[in-house]
């Protein structure tokens, strides 16, 4: 199983490079970052850290597997795989962990960028590293439904919009604030702002913590479930 | 190596088999042939566990196909009717992956790209490829685990006669090495040269199955054509029966007299047949 997982992550790594839809997913938020710094950086370290892995956990964590998975069906490369020994599971946790390890490197170049102390890194990757994981299995499902690549956008425009829009605009109203709490990214966007900027966190790191894995078990179910639906039409 | 019984598969009103039973034996090399939309994909991807079947049986290697691909996928190669292989990578970066996933040693890459004559090309992105050099490589990787079974739909479809023909012979190769191949097909004079036997499909259920020179001999119409030259030097076709005193009397006459051209028998094409058992055209 080890060996499967990893050569699927091989795979996608070599492929990733090379495919620059999947590129700009990653490079937006972190020119983003820059720019903010540049020309906006009496916002704050923080502020535009939280703005930067928002955007990238939304753009990488929820776009690039569901347009893995839509490309792997489009292209019919999803059926020779499934024919492969490599399990289902086995090609989700790949294209997944690709995403996880790609993300997170990015997330540390922003953190890098925006000189954020060395102290800090440990505990903002583990949120944000829970936080793309749970979203990823939402992008994943994006890519099952979708009928082809090019309509991945419009199917999980509702998921990406939500995920990315709502936390960065929760300070605006009650309302907003409120609906922004189902979202993981919510949660990563307080936790950032806790930890480089010293704000009060609405619940803490622990229950931050706890709050994404309970989503990263719901999604893995809700992805589960989604697979056994579409598995016939996957071929 | 493979048994099908009264195998049924519907997509909602429509039916795609409707109830189609045959055997495929070890190291035989198994054609269906038929006309698009006859069921010969729909066939092949339940017997790769692909799809579930709305009713009968079949089994693989002795298994289940839905319900034991696991077990089957090892013994198992596949190679679709359209290229599938991911485009941005170069061949050997492709078949590297699967040699992974099937735990196949790295020199089998070069063993099996020498073989397919893609050798000189394994460094090259596959959009760069051609059709041709595409489905050999869909070859090359389908048969890297050395398959006991392979399955091949439609694997010529849209090539050149001279790509085709190589294709032939690489298959010819592998069956004479003792693996079982299941071949679909509209291209009669492909089955024709390579299978063992072939089964007719036409909506749904087998119309006609056996070995083509049966089959040919079992709807042939049993005459003889003779090309002669007349005394004005022109030619003409003379149709007789293939036995009879009469026949052999003339057909002794008119090699005596130094007349005859060329003699052959009337055997039907596989086509033919086909048009025959189920009034419809392979196309």
């Amino acid at each position: 199983m080890i060996r499967r997982i990893v050569a699927i992550l091989r795979k996608e790594a070599q492929d990733i490079v090379t495919n620059f839809n999947v590129s700009i997913m990653y490079a937006l938020p972190l020119g983003i970052v820059v720019l903010f710094q540049r020309m906006m950086g009496a916002l704050g370290k923080a502020e535009i850290a939280s703005f930067g892995v928002v955007f990238l956990t939304g753009m990488a964590g929820l776009y690039v597997p569901s347009m893995l998975i839509a490309e792997e069906r489009e292209k019919r490369t999803l059926e020779v795989l499934m024919l492969s020994p490599a399990t289902a599971v086995e090609i989700f946790v790949g294209k997944g962990l690709l995403t996880v390890i790609s993300t997170a490197v990015t997330a540390l170049l922003i953190y890098w960028v925006l000189g954020v102390p060395a102290a800090l890194i440990p505990r903002l990757l583990l949120v944000f590293i829970l936080a793309v994981s749970a979203c990823i299995p939402l992008g994943l499902i994006v890519g099952l439904l979708a009928p082809n690549l090019l309509s991945t956008g419009l199917v999980g425009m509702p998921l990406y919009i939500g995920f990315t829009l709502l936390p960065l605009l929760s300070p605006v109203s009650e309302v907003i604030y409120k609906l922004s709490r189902i979202a993981p990214t919510a949660h990563l966007r307080d936790a950032t702002l806790a930890l480089i900027g010293g704000e009060p966190a609405a619940y803490g790191l622990f229950a931050t913590v706890f709050y994404l894995l309970v989503t990263f078990g719901v999604a893995c179910a809700l992805l589960a479930w989604a697979y056994r639906k579409r598995s016939g039409a996957l071929v | 190596m493979i048994r099908v019984v009264d195998l049924k598969k519907s997509y909602k009103e429509k039916w795609a088999l409707r109830g189609v039973s045959f055997e495929v034996g070890e190291g035989e090399f198994f054609g269906f042939l038929g006309p698009n939309g006859a069921g010969k994909t729909t066939a092949i991807k339940i017997l790769t566990g692909q799809l579930l079947p709305t009713g009968g049986e079949a089994e693989v290697m002795g298994w289940t196909p839905w319900s034991s691909i696991q077990r089957i996928k090892p013994f198992v190669g596949f190679v679709p009717d359209q290229a599938n292989l991911y485009e941005r990578l170069t061949i050997q970066q492709n078949l590297e992956f699967f040699c992974r996933l099937y735990d196949v040693e790295f020199r089998r890459i070069d063993e099996m790209l020498e073989r397919v004559g893609l050798l000189k090309e394994k460094k090259t992105p596959v959009k760069a490829l051609s059709r041709g050099m595409k489905q050999r490589a869909l070859i090359a990787r389908a048969v890297l685990h050395r398959p006991r079974i392979l399955f091949l739909d439609e694997p010529t479809s849209g090539l050149d006669p001279v790509s085709a023909d190589r294709i032939h012979r690489l298959l010819e190769e592998l069956n004479g090495e003792g693996m079982t191949i299941f071949l679909t097909s509209h291209n009669m004079q492909e089955v024709d040269r390579l299978c063992h036997r072939v089964a007719f499909l036409n909506q749904g259920t087998i119309a006609a199955m056996g070995e083509p020179a049966a089959l040919k001999l079992e709807h042939a119409s049993h005459e003889v054509s003779v090309l002669l030259e007349g005394e004005d030097g022109k030619l003409e076709e003379r149709v007789l029966p293939l036995s009879g005193d009469e026949s052999a009397e003339l057909i002794g006459q008119w090699v005596r007299a130094g007349r005859v051209r060329s003699i052959h028998s009337n055997e039907p094409t596989l086509a033919d047949i086909f048009i025959k058992v189920t009034g419809k055209e392979l196309i």
